[in-house]
């Protein structure tokens, strides 16, 4: 795709002409294997590429919906197409048939659970990506009201769970924080079946919204929860796992947190698609403090 | 939060703005003329007051029949109807949280064309505009200068009537 990109004069029209002359945009490009995943709107394929003979995931979206294309894939195709980010999954084509539309992505081997289960035998330097924009919508100023069925219901914060639909990217720190806790214990934080059982896992950690536990109690319970987790660490999960959606810490203030400050400046620095392992001296190492005996054994976060 | 942000984000929907815009609408060569065009666009502003859409969308469904009618010349004076009525489906779908249903659109338009005619339109769209509506419109930034300006209630109101 880049190569046709660089030679600019194309137009647009032309351009896809030549692109699908090439191969893209049509089925008969990429062989399906086996079936990875199937979800309440598409079903995932690895797959193989013919132009590259590269590894693809192929998500198939099933158009025999009587309303067209769901509004979820418009949003995620028209999202995607603009992000390029080494953390990111990135779509290579779109397959646009009456019968199904097919988003083609770079194949990732692991989901993250298998990632963090896999590091204890190799010290692989490949990046974390996100993947699946099903519910993703652009972003702008807060000035709308949105529904609040979203969010898988483990990372749904509370503010949500209770109601709200004024929500904004603060919606998606308490998530990185359920996440965080997942990561360093290989088990979910609040793994609730429905929204009053999430409810009541969260305040059992963090008390009732009207009267909340203090900071010190809350990083005790997450402590006795995540041993490998030390001070530095708890104090960033409990800056994510704020009641008050605006006392949750941002993203970019996030990454100045003190618990990140071993991995040095330049991380700050990075551009866009470059991965976090072309810093000199980042790189993932097992954990000193778990034993290789253990059973779960996983590697340290702390890079 | 957002506010830390806010910056960014307008960087990036002022690049997103040149990326995309339509430079001049070109209608020679194909069967429309600009009133034709006019008349559609008259049409549409009724069905998004109708719908009580909100701006957003119907700006957005402009920019998808414009852009649409740059890379597909070959739309009939019969057909029309028929890119505005998929333009405002894709519309919704992207921006609504209740999106317009092909019932809805088949309403508005006195069931002048039929439901699979309505969805092959609309696929026939995406796959023209490669699927892109994250382009920004006038709409975008008027609430960021309003928000600035300390604009009242009712200029910001106007303001709104005159884009």
């Amino acid at each position: 795709m880049r190569i046709i990109d660089e030679q600019k004069p194309l137009s647009r029209a032309s351009r896809r002409q030549s692109m699908s002359e090439i191969g893209f945009g049509r089925m008969e490009t990429y062989t399906k294997l086996d079936k990875l995943g199937q979800g309440t709107y598409a079903t995932v394929f690895k797959g193989k590429s013919r132009l590259t003979d590269n590894l693809v995931a192929l998500k198939e979206i099933r158009l025999e919906h009587e309303e067209g294309a769901p509004c979820t894939a418009i949003r995620e195709v028209s999202l995607l197409k603009e992000l390029r980010h080494a953390n990111i999954v990135t779509l290579h084509d779109i397959v646009h048939t009456e019968r199904s539309l097919t988003l083609v992505f770079e194949y990732l081997d692991k989901d993250l659970k298998q990632y963090m289960d896999d590091r204890g035998n190799m010290l692989s330097m490949n990046n974390v990506k996100l993947a699946d924009f099903g519910l993703a919508r652009a972003k702008s100023v807060p000035t709308k009201t949105y529904s609040n069925e979203v969010v898988t219901l483990w990372y749904r914060p509370p503010d949500v769970l209770l109601g709200s639909t004024e929500y904004s990217t603060q919606i998606d720190m308490w998530g990185v924080g359920c996440i965080f806790f997942e990561m360093a214990c290989g088990r979910p934080l609040f793994p609730g079946s429905t929204v009053d059982e999430e409810l009541c896992l969260i305040f059992r950690v963090l008390g009732c919204p009207e009267t909340p536990l203090p900071v010190a109690s809350v990083s005790d319970t997450l402590l006795s929860r995540a041993p490998r987790l030390h001070q530095d660490a708890i104090s960033l999960l409990t800056c994510f796992l704020a009641y008050e959606a605006k006392a949750r810490v941002s993203a970019s203030d996030g990454m100045r947190h003190i618990y990140f400050k071993s991995l040095g400046p330049e991380v700050h620095l990075l551009p866009d698609v470059a991965s976090i392992f072309s810093v000199p001296g980042i790189q993932l190492s097992p954990d000193p403090s778990i034993s290789k005996s253990s059973k779960n054994r996983r590697l340290s976060m702390l890079l | 939060h957002v506010y830390q942000y806010a910056r960014g984000i307008y960087l990036y929907l002022r690049y997103l703005e040149d990326k995309y815009c339509i430079q001049e609408i070109k209608l020679e060569g194909t069967e429309i003329t600009s009133k034709m065009r006019a008349i559609l666009i008259d049409w549409i502003c009724d069905v998004s007051c109708h719908f009580k859409l909100t701006q957003e969308t119907f700006h957005l469904t402009i920019h998808i029949i414009d852009k649409y009618m740059q890379i597909d010349r070959t739309t009939s004076r019969d057909n029309l109807q028929l890119v505005g009525l998929g333009a405002i489906f894709i519309a919704t779908k992207y921006e609504e949280v209740n999106p317009l249903e092909l019932n809805d659109l088949m309403f508005v338009s006195d069931s002048a064309y039929k439901s699979e005619q309505i969805l092959k339109m609309e696929e026939k769209i995406l796959q023209s505009i490669e699927f892109i509506l994250g382009q920004p419109s006038a709409i975008t930034f008027l609430r960021r200068f309003s928000k600035a300006a300390k604009a009242q209630q009712m200029q910001h109101t106007f303001s709104k009537y005159i884009i």
